[in-house]
């Protein structure tokens, strides 16, 4: 009876293998799933009406590109301790890192701005009015984060992260109307052999345009700060790194599955709607016209209800980390205390940055009239161009320092996929970002 | 808190005594024997750091750019008077000679107020913003400092405000933080003859060193002994870990980690950079080295790993005199004798455990063997952390013993070892 206890001891071995895991899983999934914020939905909404399923091939590159890249906050934050600010200032002096800090902030606000507008814009769905769904949303997110325990906001946030998953039921639903010839096949189709037919609805500019888009939103400035913060503050050590990569990868998989559902969703319902393509430019006005291009009752009404909770809570998980993400370094570079793990009276300065953000960004966002809140995306996407190049390439500086960094410096083929995906970001930002400043840059037709 | 309201006042030489601010006297005029003779203002005080109160040794007066400054001993102070200081002619010349620092000398302004100090009554960090002074015709002591936002409005000549009652703490109760710049010459003396800085317990010290900034951070630091230092060290919370170890003197590092267990000390590097682990592990012996190593590099870490050798342990026919003479004349770490193990000789096979109260309260001839409870709760060398922390939650001892197959004690697992 030998093999008994010894097969019971391997399994006991393997549960707490599994317990580590869960323990250790966090950083990379909230930073990933928080990606999917109010501005990334309206982008794979728009992305699914106006190119159905033929963009899908992009997010199984978008995996590998964004797990390479976070991968290395992990270990660039378990290694040496320090977020990603702070590693900036050690590593390049001041001026890049008050550089990077101010671009950091001045994008994290503006980005704020537009997760509050995704916010009361999915709540005006229920007819919630948009003051209250301010005033409950910055409490909601002060209520997360001043526990005094990092570990109670990580697993809260997890638990808002499954509230993502909503998009996957959606497109089942949608494709449920059978307005797709072919059903799944045809969505398969997106990932092998997409097919272009341009018309009045989308040029070779917008399509382009839409392209650079999808990779801007899945690879953000905050989120390389976020990630390896949160790494810090949980108190990761070396030896959790391999957990840690599994997962971010388990982030990276889970941000664009959702991506790619949200994709077939929309284009299950406007690309192939029976009468005609109908065309969204946002994920407010995809989630009001669900009912019309669903009449099927209730289907409708319940694909608008999900859309537009998936769309508050992609507003709210990205307000709480792009705001987190922001204390935490200015934090680092002011030497402030700025720990989860901390109570407010312990760190004021931290805990004030974060509301003060919140507050001045909802209020903008409440009086902001439409034409601003255009300026406010178009100017993310220009101040995001700067900062993001400089982000990476400190980034991957720092994981090739072999004093910092000791045996977990980068490896040769890391270096090769992570400056092969840095400069193919920074063509493709830049780009994106000249042809939101210049629309007749690539060609007329650009939105 | 005692703090808060004012103590009683210290002896004063005569019966002729009051209090003033140093606020008060700040910018009054000083003139020679009548009050029209100005030769100057009170820029600031000097004292000398007696015990209990510093006393008074004479008046700083500044004159700004150029001119070299003047100090009149506190003996040629003839009276304070409320709108000047009148003091007696120079011995020679026509001016004071200029101030000349000594050890042992503070000046109020430049050294205390606007400092952080800690309030070992109330176990705080606190910023001096005024300072109460006890005077009579002969003396002035520094009796309180003024840590209240009145002492702040005062400073600023906006003592009419009222904002709450002032708070004052006595000085008997005051450590200042900021070490070599109180003491410019002597900095170690000063805080060795404030032992209160050890008797406070580690986690308050702990909790006062995140609070201050790098450089105070370091000079109380470095002040501790190196097990006071261990223990506050551990209790520190990460951030200020690193920073602390950031600035340790190698071999003061390596007299600090002679002071922990080879757990805490896995522990301890855990929470630090690469760069600064591989520093730390160079320290250590090889065989130390190696162990905290194969702790880091786990989350599974065995008992096995985690054991430390300070426990005591005994033979079953050891009489409780015998017992407790052994105890004080081989004089172990004192959290090693909570309990005593009592093990077969040679082999070291644990048979049982005494708590060391039991010990005290034994009759003098009862063996070890009658006292023992048997068989004791021990930790297997292939349980992991996990499972400690479970017989910790479960048992509530201080120690555990670990023990391999054939029940061979290994050593102990200390609860600040795991219980984190």
């Amino acid at each position: 009876m030998f093999w008994i206890s010894k097969l019971i001891h391997r399994l006991s071995r393997l549960k707490r293998r599994w317990v580590i895991l869960l323990a250790v899983i966090g950083p990379g999934v909230i930073t990933m799933v928080a990606d999917n914020d109010a501005g990334g939905i309206s982008t794979y909404a728009q992305t699914g009406a106006k190119t159905g399923f033929n963009l899908l091939w992009a997010f199984i590159i978008l995996v590998p590109m964004a797990y390479y890249i976070q991968e290395m906050t992990v270990r660039l934050g378990a290694v040496t301790k320090r977020g990603h600010a702070e590693a900036i200032f050690d590593g390049f002096g001041p001026v890049w890192g008050w550089f990077s800090v101010f671009d950091l902030a001045l994008i994290n606000w503006l980005t704020l701005v537009t997760e509050y507008i995704g916010m009361t814009q999915a709540a005006r769905v229920f007819n919630i009015p948009e003051w209250i769904t301010f005033v409950g949303v910055t409490g909601l997110l002060m209520l997360i984060v001043i526990t005094g325990r990092y570990w109670t906001f990580e697993r809260i946030t997890l638990f808002f992260c499954v509230f993502n998953l909503v998009y996957i039921p959606a497109a089942f639903w949608a494709m449920k109307t059978g307005n797709v010839p072919g059903g799944w096949m045809q969505v398969g189709r997106g990932f092998y052999a997409p097919t272009f037919s341009f018309g009045a609805a989308l040029g070779p500019a917008a399509l382009l345009t839409l392209i650079m888009a999808n990779i801007g939103t899945t690879i953000t400035p905050w989120q390389i700060f976020f990630q390896q913060s949160a790494v810090v503050d949980k108190g990761m050590d070396i030896k959790d790194i391999r957990y840690g990569k599994i997962d971010t990868f388990v982030g990276s998989l889970m941000t664009c599955t959702v991506a790619a559902f949200i994709i077939i969703a929309t284009a299950a319902a406007f690309y192939y709607h029976p009468s005609g393509q109908v065309v969204v430019e946002s994920a407010a006005e995809t989630a009001a016209k669900m009912p019309e291009v669903m009449p099927g009752r209730p289907w409708g009404e319940w694909a608008k209800g999900l859309f537009a909770i998936g769309l508050f809570d992609a507003g709210l998980l990205g307000a709480l980390c792009i705001s987190l993400a922001t204390s935490w370094a200015l934090g680092e570079v002011f030497g402030w205390a700025h720990s989860l793990n901390k109570s407010v009276r312990e760190a004021p300065w931290f805990y004030v940055a974060y509301l003060l953000m919140l507050l001045s960004s909802g209020v903008v966002s409440l009086v902001a009239s439409t034409r601003v809140q255009d300026a406010i995306t178009i100017f993310v996407q220009v101040v995001a161009v700067t900062l993001l190049p400089a982000a990476l390439v400190f980034l991957i500086l720092l994981l090739n320092d072999k004093p910092l960094m000791g045996e977990h410096v980068n490896t040769r083929a890391q270096n090769i996929a992570n400056w092969s995906i840095t400069v193919f970001v920074i063509v493709v930002s830049t780009a994106f970002g000249l042809s939101i400043l210049f629309p007749h840059l690539f060609g007329s037709g650009a939105p | 808190m005692t703090g808060t309201s004012i103590p009683p006042a210290p002896p004063a030489g005569g019966s002729d005594h009051q209090f003033v601010f140093f606020s008060e006297l700040l910018d009054r005029r000083v003139s020679v024997t009548r009050a029209e003779l100005k030769i100057g203002k009170l820029t600031d005080l000097v004292f000398r750091l007696t015990e209990p109160f510093p006393e008074a040794v004479g008046i700083f007066i500044g004159h700004g750019w150029g001119t070299p400054s003047e100090f009149v001993p506190w003996g040629r102070i003839m009276r304070i008077e409320a709108n000047a200081i009148i003091v007696m002619p120079p011995e020679s010349g026509d001016r004071y000679p200029p101030f000349v620092d000594q050890s042992g000398w503070i000046l109020v302004n430049e050294h205390l107020i606007g400092r952080t100090i800690l309030d070992m009554d109330g176990r705080r960090v606190e910023v001096v913003n005024d300072v109460h002074l006890l005077q009579d015709q002969k003396r002035m002591i520094l009796a309180h400092v003024d840590v209240s936002f009145n002492g702040f409005l005062r400073k600023w000549g906006l003592g009419f405000v009222r904002f709450g009652g002032d708070r004052l703490i006595s000085w008997k109760y005051v450590q200042p933080l900021s070490i070599e710049d109180v003491t410019t010459s002597d900095q170690v003396s000063l805080s060795l003859t404030r032992k209160q800085m050890h008797e406070l317990p580690s986690e308050d010290l702990a909790d006062v060193l995140e609070e201050l900034p790098g450089r105070e951070q370091e000079a109380i630091f470095s002040v501790l002994h190196a097990d006071k230092a261990a223990a506050t060290l551990l209790e520190t919370e990460p951030r200020a870990q690193r920073q602390i170890v950031a600035d340790l003197p190698p071999d003061r590092a390596k007299s600090i980690l002679s002071e922990m267990t080879v757990a805490e000390i896995a522990d301890l590097l855990s929470a630090l950079p690469w760069d600064d682990r591989i520093d730390l592990l160079s320290l250590l012996s090889e065989e130390h080295a190696e162990r905290v190593r194969r702790i880091l590099g786990t989350s599974e870490a065995t008992a096995a790993s985690l054991v430390s050798q300070e426990y005591v342990a005994m033979p079953g026919h050891t009489t409780a005199a015998e017992g407790l003479a052994r105890l004080r004349s081989s004089a172990p770490d004192p959290k090693a004798v909570t309990y005593i193990y009592v093990v077969t000789e040679p082999e070291g096979v644990l048979l049982g455990v005494v708590d060391l109260r039991q010990l005290v309260l034994a009759n003098e001839t009862t063996t070890l063997e009658e006292l023992m409870v048997a068989p004791p709760v021990t930790a297997d060398s292939e349980l992991v952390e996990e499972d400690i922390v479970d017989l910790f939650a479960k048992y509530h001892f201080q120690l555990l013993p670990v023990v391999d197959g054939s029940d061979h004690i290994l050593g102990v697992i200390g609860y600040k070892d795991i219980m984190r």
